[in-house]
């Protein structure tokens, strides 16, 4: 097994560390999924107001990519649909029957089953299943074209983002299915990495004996993106897939059982949840239905993900595709007067300009206040030193801001996984993640990707 | 306080888009960020923020200042009471001191201001933070004798020139600071030679006896050569004790050795400070200066003999290395960089105060010229740290 040193990383010691306790969560009436926050996704439908569905139907898929279909994780009639701003479909709500009833997507796998199948029905299983969008391709960071086959495969098993379930906890007793999914995914190319945090939990020898890697450093060191930049030994890994432990198990678990994996573990996380812990939930369950898990009602930001990358959702949406967490925050904070003349005890910060550097404490409450104004960039130089890929983002952003994207690249802007962690430390409040975003995009969008 | 958050918030939409007075955003923006923390939240998928903010990491530098400008009002207010021979007890010497100071760094921060709020305004940024430093800086290189107009023609200059044509704080490749110090310089080079810099209160015939108020630079650069420049400042008055803890006429900030220490302590304890600079600098004005002395001898200009340790206590060395060198926006934006950046910089001023007569001290026009070559180190590092990686490119 090699060992993977990360540079740069750092821990955010974000408070409201779930607890190991995995509990599960009482039945709903109503479920949906949220289409809106699937991104560069170009929904068409395939369901109305009223239909029957069970789990495992269609409910819509990409237009551009016609195989990532997305299938429903319950049966019973869709209630209602609903439309957003532009008509983008925000979320289908669909009416439980409770009965759970599974519609067979092809002939249950098994291991050995699997081993005699050719790459590309592999991939047609997986696109069947409704599980194509749990893939990263990178360096652009979409869901892979359907018709591609990856150079190599990055599997992370564990993920050190504020806050997001723990591998220890969702392996439990899935070892089979993780067994039968890796040995899918090693159908899909010729090699596999299966990287471990180097401070991992897990026990489950079986699983741990297929790991490659070991991956020492904070967050994002586990990140399937950072795995894949130092292990690359050249450029024809650059379009790696990547893919999380907990998909890996889903990906097994569909193969060997023909259906839709409808179940998951999340967290429930963040620092207004009374008790923040694993759940395990079907998807699609509402955030509502965790409502009295909170301290308080009011003034709250809901993440579906990570703090990180996570996207903003709201209490009336659901636990849908590829989100393994919700997160409660105090959104903004009270303001205070002559805040940056404070001795900043009780401030979180990255480097040492508050007194807080002096405090050892062991997890510091945040919440969403930006915590300054807009301001142009000072090269500070804070960014390049939490780069987990060893680049610049200052220099980037100058870069794309004047229109140039040919520098940027040759600098290595595409080795960039999106973690966030520049933008969170920048003292200018520049959101390099979404400037990034928008670039990753357009060049994606030039190159015909 | 509620109150005045209630004012502010109350008026808000007068200064947001499309309100009556949408034009003075930037000034709103200035004063009630300058007095309550933001209540804006995070918009895009980073939802939590670190506490930094520019605020705060100006003012770590504002705070590195203090000592400099407390004792720069003592040792301008002692210099002029030298000079006239009065009282060189501790409360008259600050009145004198505080007489002489403030009002050039009130100058400094009225005029510097008002061109940045207008300019803002005229822009539509937000006012940034980094003229809180400019402000400071500033007057802090200026001599006790400085007439106040020429003061806000020049930090005027500085702003405008050195900055906010550029697009303000950050976009700017000069340092405003020592752009403005810059102008003045070559603007009114009798006041700024050089040659005497410590107020003369009353009559010219109250100088007291054998004093000449030159500064430890001039004396140094006019020695001839079978005299050792040693010799010679100390025969001027000058001790290595004085020069180190700064009671000596210079410019007001910069004189003391140990307090830009105590400053220089800060920034690095912080991280707001690049060592890399400091030590770059520190390293190349060594081994100039070391140079130097090896080279010194029967036909070459006595200042080449000074000793390294005199070179570097006498005029702005400390100074310039520690708070104009650091200035991250005019710097080169890698730490890599930020070493060579720093080192030539040593170099290059020590260069131009020993051997460049027309020129009394180096380093303002050093860190200038390193600013405009900032971005060439970049890219040069920039291009080696590219060919290292494995290419990901389309």
């Amino acid at each position: 097994m090699k060992s993977i040193q990360v540079k740069n990383t750092y821990d955010l010691q974000l408070s409201g560390l779930p607890d190991t306790a995995c509990d599960t969560v009482d039945e709903t009436d109503f479920y949906g999924v949220s289409p809106s926050r699937i991104k560069e996704l170009k929904a068409k439908l395939l369901v109305k107001e009223g239909q029957a569905v069970k789990v495992g139907s269609c409910l819509f898929f990409d237009k551009k990519n016609e195989k990532n279909v997305f299938l429903s994780p319950v049966s019973g009639t869709v209630e209602k649909i609903e439309y957003g701003d532009r008509r983008a479909l925000q979320n289908i709500v669909i009416k439980s029957d409770k009965q759970f009833q599974k519609e067979t997507l092809f002939d249950k796998q098994t291991l050995a089953s699997i081993d005699k199948l050719e790459d590309k029905d592999v991939a047609d299983l997986i696109q069947k299943g409704g599980l194509w969008s749990v893939f990263t391709a990178y360096p652009f960071q979409m869901t892979p074209n359907s018709d591609l086959l990856p150079p190599a495969i990055y599997v992370s098993i564990d993920s050190d983002e504020p806050h997001l379930p723990q591998s220890q906890i969702f392996c439990e007793g899935e070892k089979d299915n993780f067994l039968a999914g890796l040995k899918a995914l090693k159908k899909m190319t010729s090699t596999v990495h299966v990287g471990v945090a180097d401070k991992t939990k897990l026990k489950e020898t079986k699983i741990l004996e297929h790991v490659t890697h070991r991956l020492k450093g904070h967050y994002p060191a586990n990140n399937h993106g950072v795995f894949l930049y130092y292990n690359k030994k050249d450029a024809s890994e650059n379009s790696s897939w990547g893919v999380s432990a907990q998909d890996v198990i889903r990906i097994g678990k569909l193969l060997t059982e023909g259906t839709y994996p409808n179940e998951k573990v999340i967290v429930v996380a963040g620092a207004l949840v009374k008790k923040p812990r694993h759940l395990k939930v079907v998807e699609g369950y509402p955030v509502k239905a965790l409502e009295k898990e909170l301290t308080k009602k009011a003034g709250l930001r809901v993440v579906a993900g990570g703090v990180l990358t996570g996207q903003r959702s709201s209490i009336d949406s659901f636990i849908s595709y590829n989100e393994y967490a919700v997160h409660f925050l105090q959104e903004g904070k009270e303001q205070e007067m002559f805040t940056f003349f404070r001795p900043g005890f009780d401030k979180p910060t990255f480097g040492r300009t508050y007194l807080s550097a002096l405090v050892k404490k062991e997890e510091w409450e945040m919440n969403t206040c930006l915590n300054g104004g807009h301001r142009a960039c000072i090269a500070c130089g804070e960014c390049p030193k939490v780069c987990p890929v060893e680049s610049h983002p200052q220099f980037f952003m100058k870069d794309l801001e004047a229109g140039d994207i040919e520098k940027p690249i040759e600098q290595g802007f595409l080795d960039c996984v999106s973690c966030g962690i520049c933008t969170y430390v920048c003292p200018s409040k520049i959101e390099l993640d979404s400037i990034f975003y928008d670039a990753r995009q357009k060049i994606a969008k030039e190159a015909g990707v | 306080m509620k109150i005045l958050k209630d004012i502010f918030n109350k008026n808000e939409h007068y200064f947001e888009k499309g309100g009556k007075y949408a034009n003075w955003y930037p000034m709103y923006e200035a004063f009630y960020s300058f007095l309550f923390s933001t209540k804006e939240t995070t918009k895009t998928s980073v939802h939590v923020r670190d506490s930094l903010d520019t605020k705060r990491y100006m003012s770590i530098v504002l705070i590195a200042l203090t000592p400099c400008a407390l004792f720069g009002i003592f040792n301008a207010g002692f210099q002029a009471h030298k000079a006239v021979g009065e009282s060189l007890d501790l409360i008259p010497v600050l009145l004198t001191g505080a007489q002489l100071v403030l009002p050039l760094i009130a100058v400094s921060y009225i005029v510097g201001l008002g061109v940045e709020f207008f300019s803002c305004m005229v822009r539509g940024h937000e006012v940034n933070e980094g003229f809180l430093v400019t402000g400071l800086l500033y007057p802090l290189t200026l001599p006790a004798t400085m007439p106040l107009w020429q003061a806000a023609v020049g930090i005027a200059f500085g702003v405008v020139v050195g900055k906010e044509v550029f697009g303000g704080s950050g976009r700017n490749f000069l340092n405003p600071a020592l752009t403005a110090r810059a102008f003045v310089f070559f603007a009114y080079p009798a006041q700024m030679s050089g040659e005497v810099w410590t107020k003369v209160m009353g009559a010219k015939d109250q100088i007291v006896e054998g004093w000449s108020g030159a500064t430890a630079l001039a004396v140094a650069a006019t020695t001839e050569a079978p005299q050792k420049a040693v010799d010679a400042l100390q025969d001027a008055g000058f001790s290595l004790m004085d020069s180190i803890v700064g009671i000596v006429p210079g410019s007001i900030g910069e004189t003391s050795v140990v307090m830009v220490l105590i400053g220089a302590f800060i920034l690095l304890i912080t991280g707001v400070g690049s060592w890399r600079t400091m030590l770059g600098s520190l390293l190349g004005a060594v081994s100039i200066s070391i140079l130097f002395n090896l080279f010194s001898g029967g036909t070459t200009i006595a200042f080449f003999g000074l000793p390294t340790v005199w070179q570097l206590s006498i005029g702005s060395y400390a100074f310039a290395t520690v708070f104009m060198a650091t200035d991250p926006v005019s710097s080169p934006g890698l730490e890599s960089s930020r070493f060579i950046y720093g080192f030539l910089i040593g170099v290059l001023g020590m260069i131009i105060r020993v051997t460049n007569p027309a020129y009394p001290e180096g380093w303002m026009l050093a860190i200038l010229l390193m600013n405009v070559f900032a971005p060439l180190i970049d890219h040069v590092m920039l291009e080696r740290k590219s060919k290292k990686r494995i290419p990901n490119v389309i």
